[in-house]
């Protein structure tokens, strides 16, 4: 009778090459999926869910003069030029999610009362940093809105957001694309700054896994 | 002084033969692409090279004559050497290992990056279209592409290589490190067996091979989670909007292949070192704390999001909006079972491996009482926050939100680790009730004690804090201290508390008593076959004491007395219950039946120096006694003019209980060993650790009591 080690040497890992073959699946099935995926669409829906919604596509597609368009002039520090839109955005560019690999957002039905609307968005991000550092969160942020005239404009969102829209002018603006052109000094600013910069830490509600 | 010398030769080998590799890492990727920073970095290169070479080649070709006069060395410095040389060789592969991996992880990125149509290079494309430098502490992927693994960031600002050319650089460093991963691999093949027969050398090999099947399957468990999460967030949520998911299908695919591969080849390496190593690689301790660590992770990694996914089914069964979705937990669950069963094969192959059968028990008693421990504890944790909310629920007359989440919380955690606790407890349960050996061993094994232990002091502290609070509660209404809803809400909850302490600890001695009892049966039947023939003179009161000691603390032992004399015996006495002492000890032969018939003798010492008469019926007797084939005890007793070398003195009571602790031994089959009061320092451990245990308890009195009771005692 043959003894445990001659047998389990001669025995093929079915357990092991299962877990091989799980994985090997699995990662067909994501390069599929990920080969299929469209680039985010706009709703072109005049709703709060769709104004939201086309906000954070706008945003995602570098289609700015769209995300400016959906900001209502009421906004406390409304950025009165397309250029001053994009000024702020290159002011704060983890703010607005650019360095952002991979994220997934969904936006929940609309609080509507009177002429104000509050939307709740669900976003998880993904993030790799090198090898070693794998990391995914999921937080939400409100996004409040105002019907002007009978269109949904956005007054305020607790992420991809100014901190100088949310007062009235003047507000200090560490622009480095005004300042200087030189990579390596735009890098240096750039320097231990995430976007979980204190702006933003204390608007965002947390639900991480 | 040798010793010194040749560490000082392997790390001087060590650094210089890094920085020799690295140098030819960075003229190689210098002449993957062009321009100004390039050219520095070939030269700096050059330099480095220039320098490291000889003083790398100096000191290893001083290595290796070394290593080559170890034959004609000194056994001891030969093996001072082999530990030197295992701690080189597998600390170089590991340094070049991790950056082989991470660099086939950048270079498996790009090839799929470059399959799904560039995903991540149109991200830094459009990032800096915008105009916003790409190199920043977040911009990883773009580094990636800009810089492959090992330059800064301000080399990476200046060459901007192409897609193909980064692809380029993370072969040409995988290249050069599999070269000098390949040489030192063939050395420690060379190694093999002298490695092998060196305990610590085996030691650093295990080390390394564990610690990176460890790496490998850590970075596979996690980019498998955050895959399956990243298809269920497209696939369950509604109206979900990706971006840029395409980069992390790249990213986490590639971690999950170098992390499979890593694992694949080092847990063969391990599997294969436990099949072919022997027990000391089977049964070493680095290898049973991966096993059960990682089954140990797994457990409680698998508990939190299961009960995340019984209190989502909760929230749905009562109306409530969810929290989350299950793209949260679900991956996480799934890998974490999939580890689990996995290594409890892993444990159960190993365990088949042993051809003993207690030890075979023992590597499965370490599961299931790690399991039970997980879910008990679990259960307790969980059943304390219930009692809580109930107490708050009943104070406050109303279920409100926050009430609603620690109870739905609570009741779910309570329900996932209550058929752990159950399933594996039981498992322990019925092993101990086992009849014999087995049961013997399992209710004596140190897992169990430590489990039971735990649990006992666990259920005391939270019996006490809780009690100490309610009676100070007590007291203080006594005192017409006026009572708060808070304070009332405390004092339902601690009451609480009591009771789960006071019922996990009668259950815990009860388990502790069964076990006593079952034991004494058990020890009662053992001694019942032991059949004790105890020879001394008539005048010997050593005999007769040990008889009477026999009859009291042994009752099950059947033992005689047989006076040796030169008639024979005659009969001392013969109490009801106790020893039977024969009385047909006179006829000539019998006491040679006796002996014969007896699985263990004890004689006294100086009971085998016979007056000169009697030498003759002595020397019969003693050699009786040889021919037996029962265990002969000697107890080495006071005689006047007599002592013994390397035996302490002893009294006539302390030689009795040496007599039965070795009794006790031999009918559990054991070898005979005395028995030792415990020393001062293990006095002195116990004494810490039940200061230290104290210290927890006032510890929590002080924090329940203390800062709230008396909080709200002194408050105006």
């Amino acid at each position: 009778m043959d003894s445990f080690e001659e047998r389990s040497e001669t025995r093929p890992d079915w357990f092991l090459m299962g877990i091989v073959a799980g994985v090997l699946v699995l990662i067909v099935i994501v390069l599929a999926m990920a080969a299929r995926q469209q680039p985010p669409a706009y709703s072109e829906d005049g709703a709060p869910e769709g104004v939201t919604h086309d906000y954070l596509v706008a945003l995602a597609m570098s289609d700015f003069e769209r995300a400016w368009l959906l900001l209502s002039p009421e906004v406390p520090g409304y950025p009165s030029t397309l250029e001053q839109f994009v000024d702020d955005i290159a002011d704060k560019p983890w703010t607005f999610a650019l360095h952002e690999p991979s994220r997934a957002f969904s936006v929940s039905d609309a609080s509507i009362a009177g002429n104000r609307a509050v939307v709740v968005v669900t976003e998880s991000t993904f993030r790799q940093q090198g090898l070693f550092d794998s990391n995914q969160w999921t937080r939400e942020f409100t996004v409040t809105l105002e019907r002007d005239g009978g269109t949904w404009r956005i007054l305020r969102s607790d992420r991809y957001w100014h901190r100088c829209w949310s007062k009235p002018p003047p507000c200090e603006r560490h622009t480095r694309r005004g300042d200087t052109n030189d990579p390596a000094e735009a890098v240096a600013g750039n320097e231990g700054r995430g976007p979980d910069s204190a702006e933003s830490a204390g608007l965002e509600q947390e639900t991480g896994h | 002084m040798t010793t010194v010398r040749r560490a000082y030769l392997y790390l001087a080998a060590g650094v210089s033969g890094q920085a020799v590799a690295w140098a030819v890492i960075v003229l190689l990727r210098g002449l993957c692409t062009a321009g100004r920073a390039n050219t520095e970095a070939i030269a700096f290169g050059a330099a480095m090279a220039i320098v490291a070479t000889p003083i790398y080649l100096a000191h290893w070709l001083l290595v290796q004559r070394g290593a080559d006069d170890g034959a004609a060395t000194a056994q001891a410095a030969r093996a001072r050497e082999i530990i030197m040389r295992a701690a080189y060789l597998f600390g170089m592969i590991a340094l070049f290992l991790i950056p082989a991996m991470a660099s086939a992880f950048d270079a498996m990125s790009l090839l799929l990056d470059r399959v799904l149509g560039g995903p991540m290079v149109s991200l830094i494309e459009s990032v800096e279209a915008f105009g916003v430098p790409a190199v920043d502490a977040s911009a990883t992927s773009v580094d990636l592409i800009r810089t492959g693994t090992m330059a800064g960031a301000e080399v990476a600002a200046a060459t901007h290589p192409s897609t193909a050319a980064a692809l380029a650089q993370s072969l040409v460093i995988l290249l050069v490190l599999a070269l000098a991963i390949a040489y030192h691999a063939r050395l420690v093949a060379g190694e093999a067996g002298a490695i092998a027969a060196s305990s610590p050398a085996a030691a650093i090999r295990r080390i390394f091979v564990l610690g990176f099947s460890l790496l490998g399957l850590t970075l596979a468990a996690v980019a498998a989670v955050q895959l399956i999460r990243w298809i269920l967030l497209q696939s369950v949520g509604p109206n979900v909007e990706v971006v840029n998911g395409a980069i992390t299908a790249v990213r986490e695919s590639s971690r999950l292949l170098v992390g499979l591969a890593a694992w694949l080849v080092f847990w063969s390496l391990a599997q294969r070192l436990a099949r072919d190593g022997g027990a000391d690689e089977r049964r070493s301790a680095l290898r049973s704390l991966y096993v059960y660590g990682v089954l140990f992770v797994s457990v409680v990694a698998f508990l939190a999001p299961t009960a995340m996914i019984v209190a989502g089914l909760f929230r749905a069964g009562l109306g409530l909006p969810q929290q989350g979705n299950i793209a949260g937990p679900l991956p996480v669950m799934l890998i974490t079972a999939v580890l689990w069963a996995y290594h409890a094969r892993v444990l159960r192959d190993d365990a088949r491996r042993e051809p003993f059968r207690p030890r075979q028990a023992a590597i499965r008693r370490v599961y299931v009482y790690l399991l039970s421990f997980v879910g008990l504890l679990a259960l307790v944790g969980s059943l304390a926050s219930l009692v809580q909310v109930v107490a708050w629920w009943l104070v406050e007359g109303d279920l409100h939100e926050g009430l609603m989440d620690q109870l739905i919380w609570s009741a779910a955690i309570a329900l996932t680790s209550l058929p752990l606790w159950a399933g594996a407890w039981r498992r322990a349960q019925l092993e101990a009730s086992r009849p014999g050996e087995p049961g013997r061993n399992e209710r004596t094994s140190t897992p169990r004690r430590l489990y039971v232990a735990f649990f006992l002091f666990l259920s005391t502290v939270l019996f006490l804090t809780g009690a100490v609070y309610v009676v100070f509660r007590v007291i203080s209404a006594a005192l017409a201290v006026e009572a708060t809803p808070s304070t009332l809400q405390h004092t339902a909850a601690a009451t609480g508390y009591c009771v789960i302490g006071a019922l996990v600890w009668l259950y815990h001695g009860f388990v502790l008593r069964s076990d006593g009892r079952r034991s004494a049966k058990d020890r009662d039947t053992r001694l019942g076959k032991l059949d004790v023939v105890v020879l001394d003179d008539p005048q010997g009161a050593f005999g007769e004491a040990l008889i009477d000691a026999l009859a009291e603390r042994m009752p099950a032992v059947d033992a005689t007395l047989v006076p040796i004399t030169a008639k024979g015996g005659e009969e001392l006495h013969a109490p009801g219950n106790g020893p039977r002492l024969r009385a047909d000890v006179g006829p000539e032969g019998a006491v040679e039946s006796q002996l014969d018939d007896a699985t263990v003798i004890v004689m006294r010492a100086s009971a085998l120096i016979a007056p000169e008469g009697d030498r003759d019926a002595l020397a019969q007797v003693v050699a009786a006694a040889e021919r037996s084939s029962a265990l002969k005890l000697v107890v080495p007793d006071q005689r006047q003019g007599w002592s013994w070398s390397g035996v302490e003195r002893r009294d006539l009571d302390t030689s009795i209980d040496q007599v039965l602790h070795a009794l006790l031994l031999v009918a559990d089959g054991r070898e005979v060993a005395p028995w030792r009061p415990p020393s001062t320092v293990v006095a002195v451990g116990v004494l810490l650790v039940v200061i230290l245990m104290l210290l927890v308890v006032a510890v929590s009195i002080t924090g329940i009591v203390l800062l709230r009771g008396l909080g709200q005692l002194f408050q105006p």
